[in-house]
């Protein structure tokens, strides 16, 4: 019997079941679950060797129908707890909006995590040289690169070698040619023009607007007091 | 002749804050027997007084079972 239970009970469900006896007669409740609500229990009232043969049977659709809908209980909670998260990653964004240093600083970390397994020795050589070798430093750069040299092994190697020729070609070049002549010989140079002095053309001119313009007199206008005289005069 | 039918039972006990009506488990059994039978799967009921008079719904006797602790009614 119980082997036919376990078959049918739903995973963490408690079954109840409660016999009484009475006037030769066994009274049985079964309540099938405690996980859902308002389940009114299962009453099969017979002799003992009539629930022996057939308990199970008379059961068994009501403990099925119930697991079933205990398990999809369950089903619907992981959807819940799925909008819960939902809601919570909605939160944190609108968070993230206010403070986004935050989220970035946590986002931060992962991301030099896989560069620093990605980078090869010769690679991190390169990162921790080229400081030096953009401020010209070529002494120091070499020093590094001959110290790394031990450690390295095939392709690494080779690389490292011809970063150390590179390098100390440059330096090479650096000890004939100055700062400002290499600086010059890259950019394009426009020639300075010598100043010379020359003759003013301007000279007359600039005497004629030095010199004031004589002021002019200004004729009087004779005044006309009536009309007929004038067409007299005319 | 007239036909003698006793009534159909009915229990009504405070389930989750909600009222359940349970059915009656056997016509023999007295309101003690059904509290103790039903006790077993509802232990709010243990202490049932029977003070409290039954009632008539829906051609049905019903007994009210005070779930509330240490109370009698």
């Amino acid at each position: 019997m119980f082997v036919e239970l376990f078959k049918r009970m739903a995973d963490g469900d408690t079954v109840t079941i409660a016999i009484t006896k009475k006037d030769a007669l066994l009274t049985v409740s079964v309540l099938p679950t405690k996980q859902l609500k308002n389940v009114k229990p299962l009453i099969i009232k017979s002799g003992a060797a009539e629930l022996d043969a057939g308990f199970i049977d008379a059961i068994d659709k009501i403990v099925t129908t119930v697991s079933e809908k205990v398990t999809a209980l369950t089903i619907e909670n992981e959807d819940d707890v799925k909008q819960s998260i939902d809601d919570a990653k909605n939160n944190t964004t609108v968070k993230s909006k206010t403070g986004s240093k935050k989220t970035a600083t946590e986002k931060a970390p992962a991301e030099p995590k896989t560069s620093e397994v990605k980078l090869t020795l010769y690679e991190t050589l390169c990162k921790d040289v080229q400081p030096f070798i953009d401020a010209k430093n070529w002494q120091e750069a070499i020093s590094k690169i001959n110290a790394r040299i031990p450690s390295l092994k095939g392709a690494d190697l080779k690389s490292a070698k011809e970063l150390l020729f590179n390098t100390q070609l440059a330096k090479q070049k650096s000890m004939f040619d100055t700062d400002d002549e290499a600086d010059e010989s890259k950019k394009v140079v426009i020639p300075k023009a010598t100043p010379k002095m020359q003759p003013n053309p301007n000279v007359i001119a600039d005497k004629a607007v030095a010199v004031e313009m004589p002021e002019e007199e200004e004729e009087e206008i004779p005044v006309v007091e009536d009309e007929e005289e004038q067409t007299d005069d005319f | 002749m007239l036909d003698v039918q006793q009534p159909p039972r009915i229990f009504r006990i405070e389930h989750d804050g909600k009222p359940l009506d349970l059915t009656d488990p056997n016509p023999a059994f007295g309101i003690k027997e059904v509290i103790g039978h039903y006790s077993v799967m509802y232990p709010q009921i243990t202490n049932y007084s029977a003070g409290k008079e039954p009632f008539f719904e829906n051609d049905c006797l019903v007994y009210e079972i005070n779930s509330v602790l240490g109370e009698h009614s």
